[in-house]
């Protein structure tokens, strides 16, 4: 399973990525914005989207959205790591088209949990 | 209490914005560093006057909207590298890589968490991106017509402090 990780704070990314390591999911690309993650998507499409909200050039919601707008990136899941977390904040997502939220601080066990929720087959 | 007399007595008695977000850092910082670093944290008594606490790594992220002003995470090159290498998990090698960006990492999690709290309570705020400054013998200062508060914490034998300015008189 491939999963890019789009967060401006290398040290979240590699928070994210080491978790996701330690659950067998080695395959990982990660981006320091939106933009940047959107020359990836382009590259190849993931398995999981995890995005950060608060980055530079391009935030959260608004890459989501782009990500949405192409038909081959529908349906990937999209998981939003943040500290937004206010109702507003959360409808703002959901309508941008994220899957799932968590809300930093976090646990792995909790990230765990939101990727293994995300992942699994119905 | 007639009601002239107790709505005079609320607005006397009812806490300063600033003194509204300083709870909120208080909680909001002490359960970021414990979920994500694994480290208790004791909290002094707040201070609202005098300059901003001298740190070797100043992590600041900036707030506007119905409220506006910034929030510093202060912290000395030791702490700050505790703090790198208890989020990661990892080497000494990387958690000295991971330094800056960590410092600004806890920042924007206090930040945008306190954001969070203050919008439950009617507040519309925006959250910039963290600034990291690092060094010795720099200090930074907010201008005029602001609040602030400076609030001590403890983690082992680190001091550690969170800095909040508001524009304005709060």
């Amino acid at each position: 399973m491939r999963v890019l990780v789009v967060d401006d704070s290398s040290t979240m990314r590699r928070i994210i990525v080491n978790t996701l390591k330690k659950l067998g999911h080695e395959d990982t690309v990660e981006a320091g914005d939106g933009k940047e993650a959107l020359r990836a998507l382009a590259a190849g499409v993931p398995d999981v989207i995890v995005t950060d909200w608060n980055m530079p050039e391009m935030n959260g919601p608004q890459f989501v959205e782009a990500v949405r707008s192409q038909p081959a990136l529908a349906k990937t899941p999209v998981l939003m790591v943040t500290t937004q977390a206010a109702k507003e904040d959360v409808i703002v997502a959901l309508q941008a088209g994220v899957n799932d939220y968590l809300i930093k601080p976090f646990t792995p066990d909790a990230l765990k949990e939101k990727i293994n929720s995300l992942t699994r087959k119905p | 209490m007639s009601s002239a007399a107790a709505v005079k007595a609320v607005a006397i008695d009812a806490p300063s914005k600033v003194q509204v977000m300083v709870a909120a850092l208080v909680e909001v910082t002490k359960d970021i560093f414990s979920t994500m670093v694994a480290r208790s944290v004791e909290f002094g008594e707040p201070s609202f006057t005098g300059p901003q606490p001298t740190a070797n790594v100043v992590a600041t992220v900036g707030f506007a909207g119905t409220l506006s002003g910034y929030v510093s995470l202060c912290v000395s090159k030791e702490a700050a590298f505790e703090i790198a290498q208890a989020l990661l998990g990892s080497s000494a090698d990387e958690a000295h890589e991971h330094v800056r960006d960590a410092a600004g990492e806890m920042a924007n999690m206090i930040a945008g968490s306190v954001r969070t709290a203050m919008t439950e309570k009617g507040e519309q705020l925006g959250i910039s991106t963290p600034i990291v400054t690092v060094g010795t013998d720099f200090s930074t200062a907010a201008l005029r017509d602001v609040s602030q508060a400076i609030v001590p914490f403890k983690m082992g034998p680190h001091s550690l402090f969170v800095y909040l300015v508001l524009q304005g008189r709060k």
